[in-house]
């Protein structure tokens, strides 16, 4: 059954269909995980995008042909393939008369749909790896005068001499290290600071490119695929429909399309800012970006970091992206008083370690497991239907309450204590409970072994005993408020639905590594989640967030 | 698919080289790098170097003894990719795809010659594919032709078929399963 339900969500995804993000997750794991389905999965991927390309080879076989013959009608060195379909632009415009014979070769036609499909299959988290095109056809090399360019296996010597002519061309026009940023309230001042801009020749522009800068210098690619590199080395390639602003030579705007940015390293910080995150690094970095995801800003690192400071800049909270680190960024929109969740920023990696902020009425909270974050999503979504004019003003509470009790906080259980030190510390701490409690019911024999389950929830000297999971459930509600309570787990009306013995439910604390009776673990690993309900005898397994929302849901309806 | 003569004759020639290999070129570089643009790119790639070479060798047998069209495409499909994927290391690839190139890239740096047993294993993926599809009932068949070739929705395809686009989702999932199975009997047979 669960095989059937993750193979067609895979197959919603492959189509292009985006999944929530719990979701995502969950196929993510279940693709990392179980060998059976893993296997299911990957054999299912692998066949999709074998019939895409197959039949997508044999629908465009002909075209192909047409225009690959067209391309050779005069055999040309090659040197003049180096980069096929790119067309050299107004600010190389000597260089483009100096090779009268110049042919472009653009295949600049895009798949479309069913390429997006397939790489979605194939990368699962679909919008998340996006890679334009680069490398081979020169765009990463050209601008970059510092940078070796490799040769290829024909004939390389050809080729390196073309685009280092094409280098010494520029420089003679733009000398490097002229950029300067505009002064402000000094009117717009015009420097030299670009070293050259090449598109493909179907691009279309809202207006040419000049072969100077003026800060801000605003571009808008309708279509097709451009580089523009400036005297500092700096790159960007960028794909249409794309508008750009390079607000100085160290800042830019990019507020639609797709770029990869890669900025040499400079005493200034280089600045990318989106319509959702503002993104700082220092040193030599390449970062792909794609603005206007469904999903909001999608960033790549492959080189250096980048500090991410999401939404706005009223708060101080950021995200680290890094190379080899947390490198992906997921960055939605701001949050708006008419908003259906909670903003959300999210930094994370292929080893699922993750990293989050969530925001409502500019209170942002700090998350750190995906399983907390999902809860705190779905909670999120779940109290802005049934009340969108008070949920700020609950979540205002919640946060006022995380935050002042955050370090003044002692839980007991069973004789073990535990101190969090800020808000997202005592949320995975009171998840981790409550992973442990499920994973305990699942364990429990004797039917009714709760009554082992006791201790107290400090609070700024405000003290709550408990001795039952119910009455803890009951105390963190009541500490916290109605809202932690329900994304911890708590039952609307109040109930703790983790620890009824009265109702059938039995369960209790494990033990753990080091500290008997408390969870311990990678809070940052989703896998760690699994675990089991027993309801008079109805068993419900789950292994991730997903599934325990899945098997609370139907614990609430059938009461 | 019949090899063909390398030598140059002219533009005819050329264009009939071309259309007889492209499937294979593009497939075989498909099966490393999935930007359908990227792979056009270096299928034409493919066929420049190609073009070149039987122009200025035209008779002349490759180092390793392969003297067929066929195989000095493929080759150098395959190297292309894997060189474009060196260079974009970061590229989504399939599953099992990184293993290929692993694969690919030792065998490459033992020797090329010694590629040519691999280098059938992807035209003989795509040879049974293309036999399995055509052993598909007419009804699979036709709904594998609207999902991938004409590119329809799964709602729409629903629609038609008075179903849930779950459930066509679902026929989708398993007619893939029923290609593997069929693809790895054939991958057996040749064993």
């Amino acid at each position: 059954m669960n095989d059937t339900r993750l193979l067609e969500m895979q197959a919603r995804q492959m189509e292009g269909n985006p999944l929530s993000g719990p979701a995502t997750l969950e196929l993510e794991a279940a693709r990392r995980g179980d060998s059976h389905m893993a296997r299911l999965l990957c054999e299912d991927q692998e066949l999709h995008a074998d019939l895409l390309v197959l039949h997508r080879i044999e629908a465009t076989g002909a075209e192909f042909a047409k225009r690959c013959m067209a391309s050779q009608v005069e055999t040309e060195p090659m040197a003049t393939i180096l980069a096929p379909g790119l067309e050299v632009a107004s600010p190389l415009e000597r260089l483009r008369r100096s090779k009268p014979n110049r042919k472009t070769k653009s295949f600049g036609r895009m798949w479309g749909g069913l390429a997006a499909a397939t790489v979605l299959a194939l990368v699962g988290f679909g919008t998340w790896m996006w890679y334009p095109r680069t490398a081979d056809n020169s765009l990463s090399t050209a601008g970059s005068p510092n940078r070796e360019v490799e040769p290829r296996n024909e004939q390389p010597s050809m080729i390196h001499d073309g685009v280092e002519n094409h280098l010494a061309e520029n420089e003679v026009e733009s000398p490097a290290g002229e950029a300067v940023e505009s002064e402000s309230g000094t009117g717009v001042r015009t420097v030299r600071g670009l070293a050259g801009i090449r598109y493909t020749p179907e691009s279309e522009w809202d207006r040419t490119p000049a072969d100077e800068i003026s800060f801000p210098a605003e571009y808008k690619l309708r279509s097709g695929i451009a580089e523009l590199v400036l005297d500092d080395g700096t790159e960007m390639v960028f794909q249409g429909p794309a508008i750009m602003t390079l607000e100085s030579p160290r800042r830019v705007r990019v507020d639609e399309g797709r770029f990869r940015i890669q900025p040499v390293a400079g005493e200034t910080e280089f600045s990318i800012s989106t319509p959702t995150v503002r993104l700082k690094g220092r040193d030599d970095m390449l970062a792909f970006i794609d603005v206007g995801t469904a999903d909001g800003t999608v960033v790549q690192i492959e080189r250096g970091e980048l500090q991410a400071r999401p939404w706005s800049n009223d708060h101080d909270e950021e995200l680290s992206l890094a190379a080899g680190g947390m490198d992906r960024g997921i960055f939605g929109p701001a949050w708006q008083a008419d908003s259906q969740q909670p903003a959300t920023a999210v930094a994370l990696n292929e080893k699922g370690e993750f990293n989050s902020l969530v925001d409502a009425a500019g209170r942002p909270l700090r998350v750190s497991s995906p399983t907390v974050f999902a809860q705190v999503l779905d909670t999120s979504r779940e109290m802005i239907r049934e009340d969108p004019k008070q949920f700020p003003q609950q979540w205002q509470g919640m946060m006022d309450n995380l935050e002042s009790s955050a370090t003044n906080t002692d839980l007991n259980i069973n004789g073990q204590s535990v101190h969090p030190t800020s808000p997202a510390e005592m949320m995975e701490q009171f998840n981790r409970i409550r992973e442990q409690m499920m994973k305990g019911m699942g364990q429990g024999a004797d039917g009714n072994n709760s009554s082992a389950f006791s201790g107290a929830l400090n609070v700024n000297g405000q003290e709550q005993r408990f001795t039952s999971p119910e009455e803890f459930f009951e105390a963190q509600q009541k500490m916290f408020g109605p809202m932690f309570g329900r994304m911890m787990g708590q039952m609307p009306n109040g109930k703790g639905v983790l620890g009824s013995g009265s109702q059938g439910m039995t369960g209790q604390l494990p033990e753990t590594n080091n500290r008997p009776g408390l969870p311990s673990g990678n809070s940052n690993s989703a896998s760690a989640f699994s675990g089991m309900i027993n309801d008079n005898g109805l068993e419900m397994r789950f292994t991730m967030p997903e599934e325990f929302n899945r098997a609370m849901q139907q614990l609430r309806m059938g009461r | 698919m019949k090899d063909s003569d390398q030598s140059d004759p002219g533009p005819d020639r050329r264009e009939a080289v071309v259309l007889e290999h492209q499937v294979l070129v593009r497939w075989q570089i498909s099966r490393l790098v999935f930007d359908s643009q990227i792979v056009d790119d270096l299928a034409q790639e493919v066929f420049v170097a190609w073009f070149q070479f039987a122009e200025q060798k035209t008779g002349l047998k490759l180092e390793g003894g392969i003297d067929s069209t066929t195989a000095w495409l493929q080759k150098v499909a395959r190297n292309k990719a894997i060189d474009w994927l060196r260079k974009n290391s970061r590229q989504a690839v399939s599953t099992g795809s990184m293993n290929e190139i692993a694969d690919a890239a030792s065998i490459k740096q033992s020797g090329d010659n010694a590629s040519d047993d691999r280098i059938t294993d992807g035209e003989f993926r795509l040879r049974a594919l293309q036999h399995c599809l055509d052993l598909l009932q007419p009804e699979h068949r036709e709904i594998v032709e609207e999902f991938y070739r004409q590119g329809k929705s799964s709602e729409l395809i629903a629609a038609r078929l008075g179903k849930g686009s779950s459930g066509v989702r679902m026929m989708l999932t398993r007619i893939r399963r029923g290609l593997g199975k069929c693809i790895r009997r054939q991958l057996e047979k040749k064993k």
